[in-house]
């Protein structure tokens, strides 16, 4: 210790016994320490990034001009209006240039082509991440309160949806995710809220259980609980892992519960019914089982329903439920009842009401009950269930939350049975419960629980979905586009979401769309399916007499397209309410008949419409006039299209397409004036000679 | 004045030193044994299933999986070698290793990196006396492209893809002069992007062509127009290389 | 007395000679006993302490130094804030933004405010230490009761001044740590919510509240800890300098002859 002392009381005397030369130490050691902050300024990291950078340039042709254009030091992107203080660009230091677009080292490479400049948005709001950092871990990786890692590229579109609430063209994982959300019952749970307040709504249907046990038995209510893809491929609902009691209960306390709506069964005719199904051998033999199978094809079911073949692909559409095993499921006089009208049973449904024949509805249930599977269900034997097995069913439906989805009698619709994911894109990452050995971001914590929820502990009531791992990835980023930023954006920003209206004709004619579910597959003034086209202006487009015609036996218009309109078999004051409604109704302001070119043109100038048709806008390449020399089919055939078409409507068709139908194919090919009314006169004279309604 | 340090002390501070050393190092990380792979067989070619040539988005899984065939010299399928898969940076495999099955197949999801463009990959197997490898080409969309590719599904690929889908027939074989595909790269690898712009907005006149290309310039916004054109240099094989300087790659 | 004088003592006797030096220092060249004492005596900053000291008052076993130490990381606190001023705003938004930039852009910018936080812990350590020493050596004891009790108030502010500062960031840290706090002084009885509401100029952690602790923080408190700090050395001179044992006066009356504990000292002149 006194060594110590010593040794220290020595050095100092040594050192700053002598005043000047203490001064002098002193004034060495501020030098010294003032020359620490430019020596860490030059080995600082984003320095030798800009170094790197400098010599990756120095070799290249362009680098004269590269090197005017560098600045070194810290750069930033400042944009005080949206909280952005982006420092990337510090070492990001090539992202506008354009010789740099196929450089392979980061961070030196040109951004890839956006629709935004990086300028005008800065690179946080869509990449995340923290903007006012220097280095590479606290820019990229950091987690503190408040910072964000940056988002993984699979899931950058997320970045997109925080202004823009649209569909758009070029964020087709967004847009899926986004239709998912609505579609497989995610915001009948949990609420999701849009920036501008207003809720996403669902869009699926899942149909109301107040009469169930007319429909269906308990036995398939339980096998269809314990596994629902079992029973149907694709269909949305979820598996919620029942037990066997748990299922049984359930479905005990489902039939129980029903209550019989008077009309929804029909008796079944013994002198069609199908041998074997009810047990009855007297019956007669079905006819023949083909006939089934082609009026199904003719009222094409399947542009709605699908079918999963023995191959098993499922081909169909996915408005209506899965048909593969519709056999074990529906009684018989249900489904009469139901194919004969099926408001009775449900008044939402998006079913038309199709006015089938007695036989063809004979015919059709036939043939349907043959859809079933031998295998489904066969060892299901339920006893009757107790008051306390149905209470408990009962009991099971309200935790679990079945009413957010089905509406089922004596339970109340829950409101907010799930946590609410309007902000879950922000959710920091301190409130997050982490599995062990998972990455953590809430991306990651996004697809785990959406992959497998019951892993995050038993209190978790969420079910489990069957998802492919695109359509997961889909889901995380649409949620993940729900963040605390996208409610600060400036108005200036913000797209809005385009929402459906929910327009209702009036009168009769509106009574009669409703009954025939035009909505289901049309899309009129803003609400319905994108099935078939948009008839917002079809009673500008079309003429009286196709119309009728139409509507009281379908045709297809392009050859190619494989759903249809069916049939409805209407009456003629149907078809004429219809048509008066459509043609006075659903017209555009800007195709005024009065304007249209004359009605009666001189063959020169149908001719000329035919030379410019053929030579100089080529429109064969799409559109079939000669069926002997055309063969494009593209676009609608365009046979009769005199007989369809008005001329005023073809004349601004011509002119621009899109101003009519926005998005069609149809490209515009800036006719003059007299190149379009001359093609429009030779479009009006094709009057076809074969009556409308010939099959190609 | 140094303290004496009886033996004693000594003794015990040195055992308690030894103690801490085996404590510390019998201590291990739980979960980090790894099983290695044992091949039971060894092939003698590689050959690719299916899953190549795809076009992915950039960041994202390839919708098919990369399934890759081990023969041995007379062409039938082993099972049980050791297959690995190599990439350069940012491409991932879901397994990157992994033994053939009984179909003799390997199976993988690939996901690509975020940077744009054609993706060399490798799988290898330890042949007879050296490794056999085989070379897998993928590409990445990115943005612009992935635009294109949208732009081209609806307005292009009907006329220009002599493929057809169950749910949606090709047009190509009803056209008198049939179009290039976007993959023929001799013919569009000759033309420059200014040639494409013209040809897409002015359509097949602008360079003698059919006219039964249409004009698309006032029905696409330049922009989609050079999105379309990026999506077919994306579609490019050999890959297109624009006049000018030509900057040697390290 | 004249020593061998070289040519750069002359010259600095001819500077300290010039109108300007002795217009400024008001005494001019020289060595002697009373030219050195007026150089103490006549500077306003220095004038606090005595001209002279005797030598055992500065050794180091009697303080360890800590109320000098202390004083040092005064200064470095004063200092380093000055600095930390200039790149700071206390609006809401702004502070943590401010924070980012010191850690990023500004040269040695997080070099800067390390030394500020560490200087702060160091300085509560140093006083609750030099309050230990000096408990510990009897030096509260009479004359020196009052300078006990400014030294508790030093004590006192150099946490206000902890506290204030702790909230400036304006990161998750320092807004629940300042919500405790806050939260705490409304347990006070009677008073407490208004207490609450005056500490915060408001009821809950915002801007106000910001606004106040960084003004309390760079002004009230600082200026309140110079005046203090100026009655505190004051006081020390005044009580006969620093407590160490050998000074206290021997007992007036020769009776006690063999060394005995020190008695309360009485009063020391």
């Amino acid at each position: 210790m006194q060594f110590i002392r010593k040794y220290l009381s020595s050095a100092w005397h040594t050192l700053f016994g002598d005043p000047v030369r203490a001064f002098g130490i002193v004034s060495l050691v501020l030098l010294l320490a003032l020359a620490v902050t430019p020596t860490k300024e030059h080995f600082s990291e984003w320095h030798g990034y800009q170094r790197n950078y400098l010599s990756l340039i120095r070799d290249r042709g362009d680098a004269v001009s590269m090197r005017r254009r560098f600045e070194p030091g810290i750069h930033q992107i400042w944009m005080p209006a949206l909280g952005v203080v982006d420092r990337c660009t510090t070492c990001h230091v090539g992202l506008n240039e354009a010789s740099l677009a196929d450089e392979h080292q980061q961070p030196f490479r040109k951004h890839p082509a956006i629709p935004h400049p990086v300028e005008g948005f800065g690179c946080v709001i869509c990449h995340g991440g923290q903007g006012a950092a220097t280095t590479v871990s606290e820019a990229h990786f950091s987690e503190r309160d408040g910072e964000a890692p940056i988002l993984p590229t699979r899931y950058i579109e997320a970045g997109c949806g925080q202004c823009h609430q649209n569909e758009m063209a070029g964020t087709p994982q967004l847009n899926l995710g986004r239709t998912m959300l609505t579609r497989y019952g995610c915001v009948r749970c949990h609420s999701i809220t849009r920036p501008d307040g207003s809720k996403l709504m669902p869009t699926d249907h899942p149909p109301s259980l107040i009469h169930i046990a007319d429909k269906t038995s308990r036995e398939w209510i339980y096998s269809w609980l314990k596994d629902p893809q079992a029973y149907a491929a694709t269909t949305t609902m979820p598996n919620y892992k029942l037990s066997d009691q748990d299922a049984s209960d359930i479905s005990a306390y489902l039939v129980s519960s029903s209550k019989p709506q008077p009309g929804d069964t029909a008796a079944v005719d013994v002198k069609t019914a199908s041998a074997g199904k009810a047990g009855n051998p007297a019956a007669k033999p079905a006819a023949n089982p083909a006939d089934g199978a082609s009026l199904y094809g003719q009222s094409y079911c399947s542009s709605c329903h699908a079918v999963q073949n023995a191959a098993g692909n499922v081909v169909g559409g996915n408005v209506g439920p899965e048909l593969t095993r519709i056999g074990n499921k529906v009684k018989p006089e249900w489904l009469n009842a139901w194919l004969n009208n099926p408001r009775i049973y449900d008044v939402t449904t998006p079913m038309p009401h199709y006015r089938f024949t007695p036989q063809q509805i004979a015919t059709l249930s036939d043939y349907l009950h043959s859809k079933s599977d031998a295998d489904y269900g066969a060892n299901v034997q339920l006893a009757a269930a107790t008051p306390q097995q149905i209470a408990r069913g009962r009991r099971l439906i309200i935790d679990g939350g079945c009413a957010a989805c089905h509406e089922i009698n004596g339970v109340q619709t829950p409101q907010n049975f799930a946590p609410d994911l309007s902000n879950i894109g922000s959710k920091p990452l301190a409130q997050i419960a982490f599995l062990p050995g998972m990455q953590h971001t809430v991306s990651t914590y996004i697809v785990s629980k959406i992959r497998q929820p019951r892993a995050f502990g038993g209190a978790v009531k969420m079910p489990q979905f069957a998802l492919s791992n695109a359509q997961t990835d889909a889901l995380t980023t649409a949620l993940l586009a729900q963040t605390a930023r996208s409610r600060t954006i400036p108005d200036t920003l913000r797209v809005a979401a385009t929402a459906d209206t929910n327009y209702q004709p009036a009168g009769h004619a509106g009574k009669l769309m409703t009954e025939l579910a035009c909505f289901s597959c049309h899309r009129i003034n803003g609400r319905g399916g994108d099935m078939a086209p948009d008839l917002t202006y079809e009673g500008s487009s079309v003429q009286r007499q196709w119309l009728t015609d139409f509507l009281k036996n379908p045709n297809t218009l392009r050859p190619s397209l494989i759903r249809r309109m069916p049939r409805f078999n209407l009456s003629d004051s149907d078809n004429k309410e219809l048509t008066d409604y459509m043609l006075a109704v659903y017209q555009t302001p800007t195709v005024d008949p009065d304007t249209a070119p004359s009605a009666t043109n001189p063959a020169q100038v149908v001719e000329q419409g035919r030379q410019l048709f053929y030579s100089k806008f080529a429109c064969q390449s799409c559109h079939i006039v000669d069926t002997k020399t055309d063969k494009g089919y593209i676009g609608p055939t365009l046979t009769h299209v005199g007989s369809r078409l008005t001329p005023a409507w073809t004349y601004a068709w011509l002119k621009d397409p899109q101003a009519l139908r926005p998005g069609t194919t149809e490209p515009n090919q800036k006719m003059s004036d007299d190149d379009a009314r001359a093609v429009t006169a030779f479009l009006m004279s094709l009057k076809g000679t074969a009556g409308i309604g010939a099959k190609q | 004045m140094m303290k004496r340090v009886t033996p004693r002390t000594l003794r015990s501070s040195a055992c308690l030193a030894l103690l801490a050393v085996v404590v510390l190092a019998g201590c291990k990380h739980p979960g980090q044994s790894t099983t290695a792979l044992k091949p039971t067989a060894t092939g003698a070619a590689i050959v690719e299933t299916s899953g190549g040539h795809q076009l992915g988005s950039t960041g994202t899984e390839l919708k098919d999986p990369l399934i890759v065939q081990v023969n041995d010299e007379q062409g039938t399928a082993v099972a049980g070698a050791l297959v690995e898969f190599q990439s350069p940076a940012g491409v991932t495999f879901e397994p990157a290793t992994m033994l053939t099955d009984a179909s003799g197949q390997a199976t993988t999801a690939v996901t690509l990196g975020s940077i744009a463009g054609r993706y060399q990959l490798a799988a290898s197997t330890a042949g007879k006396s050296k490794p056999v490898a085989l070379d897998i080409v993928e590409t990445a969309l990115g943005y612009q492209q992935r635009v294109g590719s949208i732009l081209a599904d609806k307005y292009c690929t009907r006329c220009h893809d002599p493929e057809s889908s169950a749910e949606r027939v090709s047009n190509y074989d009803n056209l008198e002069t049939k179009p290039h595909p976007f993959t023929d790269s001799n013919t569009l690898n000759k033309m420059t992007d200014a040639d494409l712009t013209a040809i897409i907005q002015y359509g097949g006149p602008a360079l003698h062509r059919s006219a039964l290309m249409p004009p698309y310039g006032k029905t696409l916004t330049l922009a989609e127009v050079r999105a379309l054109i990026a999506y077919t240099r994306a579609l490019a094989d050999p890959p297109y290389q624009p006049a000018g300087t030509v900057y040697a790659h390290k | 007395m004249t020593t061998k004088t070289t040519r750069t003592d002359q010259l600095i006797e001819q500077v300290r000679d010039s109108r300007v030096w002795r217009s400024v220092f008001r005494s001019g060249s020289g060595n002697s006993t009373l030219h050195r004492a007026l150089a103490i005596q006549q500077n306003v900053f220095l004038h606090l302490f005595s001209a002279k000291v005797r030598k055992r008052m500065v050794s180091f076993s009697a303080t360890w130094y800590l109320g000098t130490l202390t004083l040092g990381t005064f200064l470095i606190l004063v200092v380093t804030g000055i600095l930390l001023m200039l790149y700071y705003h206390p609006s809401v938004p702004q502070a943590y933004a401010d924070m980012k930039d010191l850690q990023f852009v500004v040269s040695s910018g997080l070099f800067l405010r390390n030394l500020h936080r560490w200087s702060a812990q160091l300085m509560v350590f140093l006083v609750f230490a030099h309050m230990f020493k000096v408990f510990y050596r009897g030096a509260y004891r009479t004359p020196r009761e009052f300078n006990w009790v400014i030294g508790i108030v030093l004590l006192l502010i150099t946490l206000l001044l902890s506290y204030t500062g702790y909230l400036l960031p304006w990161d998750q840290l320092a807004f629940w740590a300042i919500t405790v706090g806050s939260n705490i002084s409304s347990a006070v009885p009677i008073v407490g919510s208004k207490i609450h509401f005056l500490l915060l100029g408001g009821n809950q952690v915002n801007a106000n509240a910001l606004l106040r602790f960084y003004v309390l923080h760079c002004v009230v408190l600082p200026l309140t800890a110079i005046v203090f700090i100026a009655i505190h050395f004051w006081r020390i001179r005044k009580d006969g300098g620093l407590y160490v044992q050998q000074s206290e006066p021997r007992p007036a009356s020769p009776v006690v002859s063999a060394p005995v504990a020190p008695l309360p000292a009485k009063e020391a002149k």
